[in-house]
């Protein structure tokens, strides 16, 4: 019924819409107002485009509502001739279908600014407040265009010979079969005969069904996207490419590190770092020490595939900074441990190994480096410095 | 007019049928057992032949080309002599093309378990076979164009424009993929390096997937699908457009495998938006063949065939919903690399292709007997099954992917990696058993199929030449008003022609700048060729097949780079042939392995992985020990490089092996410092070297700067 007596729909609807077209077109004024200083914006190409684009649209919304007045008139004129009925419904639904544009029209605007506010980002040279709201101005102005559309499709459809109308109606009474047929455009299976072509295959008769509307669209629309993904990445050059984005991101994770490490006031490192032992940093560093290093080191530091840790014997210097160093930025096989392991925790690892010196334990590996005494603790960093 | 009387061959689709059976069970078997080594190591027998890297190639292999292909063989066969109503060209042909076809599937079978391959995915076979596969697919187009040359029926159906798309095609990538420079019988090097054999041999991969696993199944689906429901097929037009756009379009998105590696931008971009065009001309595919089933929906309700189609096609649309979406830039970020999209494959292997081919069997079986179907309800249990095992093969893996990308890219408030990459592995083997238990009870299905439809040809007779008769094709001058597409559907050969044409512009576009604009792929002064030990160490990589759980290609993620290290450079590979970047990382990657640890370090890995890192699901692989390196190869080797173009100095490949004895030594002498001892011509020697160097000339790069700097 719904659909029924909104093909009565008429004059009201039109003023409200034209209402509507004008909102948006004052909107996109607001919206250009609010961008950034005027010149800037009108220099930017971006910027052009969009306005351009949302000034077509709104002479196609303006020739589209002169059509759809001029058909209603036709309609209204012929209604008055057949009897009339209460054409209160139709306004109320159609009002209804334009409140719900105009909401999304809210919405819209409503997480653009959001968006604008959130992201400090340029679009093109544009800010992202005046793309947001000029991409939505152009949104809505789609809206109203395929409610104007609709509209049109409505009117004319009643013009239809009465036996198909009874036929759709029929069709209608199950709403989603209904909904599905139509949004598949569907041409029922009783009617199909009309579309069969005149060929078979092997017994294989083909139908020359319409595209569902929604595929071809859907179609159109992506390829709309790769067009704009093209322009956006390699020509604009407004989106960032993977080495920009890789950049940017390890920019953005540093900051956030650092913020939390002063915040936390636990900022060792090689600079800064001294010998602990207090058995809760050792207990610490074992428990690293077990997990990381035993494969080469084994776990009584005797080494295997690595040196010998609990001698005097040092490749690297053997003072808690040196150590520190080399177990944080690696040597040639020594893999490097800040990725995996914080500073602090290299810190008690770096403790615990040093606690492990002359442990003596028993099928040590032969003494590698240099011999390492307290007092050479000033040449070790010397020796790093070469690498 | 006089009509006609001939005979369709059925025996060769009896043939064809009976080697698809036989091949999915084949394909299926090595497939579970590929995947139970996945957490269960110790399955993999210790044997080089049956170790996951030698496996998994010749499971994707056995089911693509010998499952899916004989698959198709049988439906073409099949539905082409009855849409030309004409019997096949030749008979001789036929069966040339069925045994040459056996026979290539039977040499890859071993020879891919002996380890012989070119270390390109879904090109793995070397290229004698290679070139046997030309020859027996110029016998198939041969024997296909002729019969459809002497049809009797004017214009194509659309299956056949599938057909000749899929013939054209694959010829096309099959024989551009495959350029490569024989070094002895069984080993050649690919012709391509590094990104451009990345990006061809993607090319080729995707494409294998569209040409291979996608068209000639939807042609199938046109001939089968309306046969079984008995409804006319939904829009001709959708027919057309969805041909046209689908072969066009599927050709320009290889690159999508590529997101986010030393791949020019510019051409991942064209990966990722023609990926994006690609949903609705596939949904094309899928409409048609839903919207078939309009007013006969009663019928899926009784026929196992239909239910089988249904939940093909409908896997067909999730599957090419899903492409398109993982080839945008921030999902394939989380998604490459991992189980997703292992899980994802096999929505289109299991549901797609699985289901479409047990759906033509159990209709072409029945048919071809003169009988009816030994148990229909033994059929709805096969059906059942195979749904059940497609949903606990695909969630749980879908669940691993995204558990296992999320423990990668987290990060402590510290900044260090929360995560070592062996827990993201162990915390999936949950997962990794489920997923076994689903493919069981999918080959579980494919097993009561075979005994069904062995009942089924009992009870029948074989109709070996089924009786038919049309009348020959007239000359006709005029058509009348006509739809203008029936023009080209009256022209094989126009068609055939138009199709390589608008199947060639995407390759071409995107290759040719890729190889002739040097900006692509800016060079990296630093990067040498391989040693001649490191050289043979790198065929051991490619023959143990390790580039199948291993990548070699870090992304320009924060993660992977405090992970692995540096993000990997277009530059570093010109001397890759094959590149070996991978596409899934069961293990972690390989790119900066170099230097990373010490060789003996390598050396107890190789014999057990889990004495180096406890937990790890690597298979060992302790022959690599104890077999001699075979260095009466490495000149040949060497040449084959030279002309290549990797810049060996002339007359390199007679002083080659004495510069490989001497590095062999030196590891063999490094290893003897860390208490192994082992002789200097083991395998594992250059397997260790190969190790040692990948991904460490950008290193000295780095240090030189460096050097540069403080000098100043």
């Amino acid at each position: 019924m719904l659909f029924k007596n909104n093909r009565y729909c008429s004059t009201p609807v039109l003023k409200q819409l034209l209402l509507l077209a004008l909102f948006t077109f004052a909107g996109s004024l607001a919206a250009v107002a609010a961008g950034p200083p005027l010149p800037s914006t009108l220099n930017n190409t971006l910027a052009l485009t969009l306005i351009t684009l949302m000034l077509i649209l709104l002479v196609v919304i303006f020739m589209l509502g002169q059509l759809l007045t001029g058909i209603a008139d036709i309609k209204l004129q012929k209604e008055k001739e057949e009897k009339k009925k209460s054409a209160t419904p139709a306004v109320v639904v159609t009002g209804l279908f334009l409140l719900l544009s105009g909401s999304v029209m809210a919405q819209e605007s409503a997480t653009a600014i959001e968006t604008a506010v959130a992201n400090t980002k340029t679009f093109g040279g544009l800010s992202a407040v005046a793309f947001y709201s000029m991409m939505a101005i152009i949104f809505v102005e789609m809206l109203v265009i395929l409610v104007l559309l609709y509209n049109i499709r409505f009117l004319l459809k009643a013009d239809r010979p009465k036996v198909a109308a009874t036929d759709e109606a029929l069709v209608k009474s199950k709403s989603l079969r209904a909904w599905w047929s139509r949004f598949n455009k569907f041409k029922p299976v009783e009617q199909e005969a009309e579309i069969a072509l005149d060929h078979e295959y092997d017994g294989i008769r083909e139908l020359d069904n319409r595209l569902p509307p929604w595929w071809l669209y859907g179609f159109y629309a992506t390829i709309i996207f790769g067009v704009i993904y093209l322009w956006r990445y390699h020509v604009s050059y407004s989106a960032p490419l993977s080495k920009e984005e890789y950049e940017i991101s390890v920019k953005k994770a540093d900051e956030e590190v650092k913020a939390y490490l002063t915040l936390k006031g636990e900022s060792v490192d090689e600079n800064t770092v001294t010998v602990s032992i207090d058995a809760a940093d050792l207990a610490e560093g074992k428990k690293v020490y077990t997990a990381a290093c035993v494969a080469c080191h084994k776990d009584d530091g005797g080494g295997m595939v690595g040196p010998n840790l609990t001698d005097d014997f040092w490749l690297h210097g053997g003072d808690i900074k040196s150590i520190f160093k080399t177990i944080k930025y690696g040597f040639n096989a020594m893999p490097q441990w800040q990725t995996s392991y914080s500073n602090k925790q290299i810190a008690q690892v770096a403790s615990y190994v040093m606690s492990l010196h002359g442990t003596n334990p028993p099928g040590a590996k032969a003494a590698e480096g240099q011999l390492f005494k307290e007092e050479n603790a000033a040449q070790a960093p010397a020796a790093n410095a070469a690498r | 007019m006089q009509v006609e009387k001939f005979y369709y061959d059925n025996k060769i689709v009896k043939a064809f049928g009976y080697a698809t059976v036989i091949f999915a069970v084949v394909g299926m078997l090595a497939g579970l057992w590929a995947a139970i080594q996945i957490y269960a190591p110790a399955t993999s027998l210790n044997l080089p032949a049956t170790t996951f890297g030698r496996l998994r190639p010749l499971h994707t292999n056995a089911i693509i080309f010998a499952f899916v292909g004989n698959c198709i063989f049988t439906g073409v066969y099949y539905s082409l002599q009855r849409l030309c109503k004409a019997r096949m060209f030749s008979d001789k042909l036929s069966w040339i093309h069925f045994w040459g076809w056996q026979l290539i599937i039977v040499a890859a079978a071993v020879t891919l378990l002996m380890g012989y391959t070119s270390g390109k995915e879904y090109a793995e076979l070397e290229w004698p076979i290679d070139i046997a596969i030309t020859l027996v697919w110029v016998v198939f187009g041969i024997n296909m164009f002729g019969t459809i040359l002497q049809r009797r029926e004017k214009h194509l159906y659309v299956a056949i424009w599938f057909y000749i798309a899929t013939w054209v095609t694959v010829a096309m990538l099959h024989i551009v993929n495959s350029f490569e420079i024989p070094v002895s019988f069984m080993k050649s090097y690919s012709w391509y390096a590094g990104v451009q054999d990345a990006l061809v041999q993607w090319w080729y991969g995707h494409n294998a997937v569209a040409f291979f696993l996608t068209t000639p199944i939807l042609g199938l689906m046109y001939y089968f699908l309306p046969k079984a429901a008995n409804r006319p097929v939904y829009s001709y037009r959708l027919s057309i457009i969805h041909f046209w756009a689908l072969i066009f379009i599927y050709i320009w998105a290889g690159p999508h495998h590529l997101l986010y590696t030393a791949l020019p931008d510019w051409a991942q971009s064209l990966g990722t938006v023609f990926s994006l065009m690609l949903i609705f001309p596939s949904w094309g595919g899928m409409l048609n063949g839903l919207f078939t089933l309009r007013g006969a929906w009663d019928k899926v309700r009784e026929d196992p065939v239909l239910k089988f189609m249904v939940v093909a096609i409908t896997c067909y649309g999730m599957a090419t919903l899903e492409g398109p979406l993982l080839s945008l830039k921030n999902i394939s970020a989380i998604a490459h690399y991992s189980d997703w999209i292992i899980a994802h494959v096999h929505i289109g292997g299991l549901g797609w292709n699985g289901f479409m081919a047990f759906a033509m069997l159990y209709y072409l079986v029945p048919k071809m007997w003169g009988t009816n179907l030994y148990s229909k309800k033994l059929a709805t249990n096969h059906f059942w099954l195979g749904t059940i095992g497609i949903i606990l093969y695909a969630v749980p893996l879908y669940w691993a992917g995204f558990t296992q990308t999320l423990m990668w890219k987290t990060f402590t408030p510290e900044g260090q990696l929360k995560f070592q990459f062996l827990e993201s592995v162990t915390n999936i083997i949950p997962m990794y058993i489920t997923r076994s238990v689903g493919g069981t009870l999918y080959l579980t299905g494919a097993l009561l199929m075979c005994y069904n439809l062995f009942k089924t040809i009992v009870a029948g007779k074989f109709i070996a030449n089924e009786a038919a008769e049309a009348a020959p094709l007239v000359k006709k001058v005029s058509y009348g008003k006509e739809h203008w597409h029936r023009w080209i559907e009256r022209r094989p050969l126009t068609l055939l022609v138009v199709s390589l044409i608008v199947v060639l512009i995407g390759g071409v576009v995107e290759m040719i700048p890729a190889f002739l604009v040097k900006s692509n792929i800016p060079t990296i002064s630093s990067v040498k060729p391989y040693t001649p030990l490191e050289l043979q160490g790198r065929d051991i990589y490619v023959r143990e097949g390790c580039y199948t759980c291993h990548s070699q290609m870090i992304r320009p993620f924060r993660d992977e780079v405090a992970r692995y290290g540096e993000y990997s450079k277009a530059g570093e590979f010109v001397y890759d042939h094959p590149f070996q970047w991978g596409s899934k990382r069961t293990g972690p990657d390989l790119a900066r392995i170099g230097a990373k640890y010490p060789d003996s370090w390598h050396y107890n890995h190789m014999d057990d992985p889990a004495s180096m890192s406890p937990g790890s699901v690597m298979p060992a692989y302790p022959w690599l020990l104890d077999h001699v390196l075979d260095t009466a190869s490495t000149p040949a080797k060497i040449r084959a490089m030279q002309k290549l173009g990797v810049p060996y100095p002339a007359g390199f490949d007679k002083t080659a092996n004495r510069h490989l004895a001497e590095q062999a030594e030196a590891i063999s002498a490094r290893l003897k410092k860390d208490k192994i001892e082992t002789p200097a011509n083991k395998e594992i020697i250059a397997l260790i070297a190969y190790l040692q160097r990948v991904g460490t000339d950008i290193k000295l790069e780095q240090q030189a700067s460096v050097i540069e700097t403080t000098k100043q």
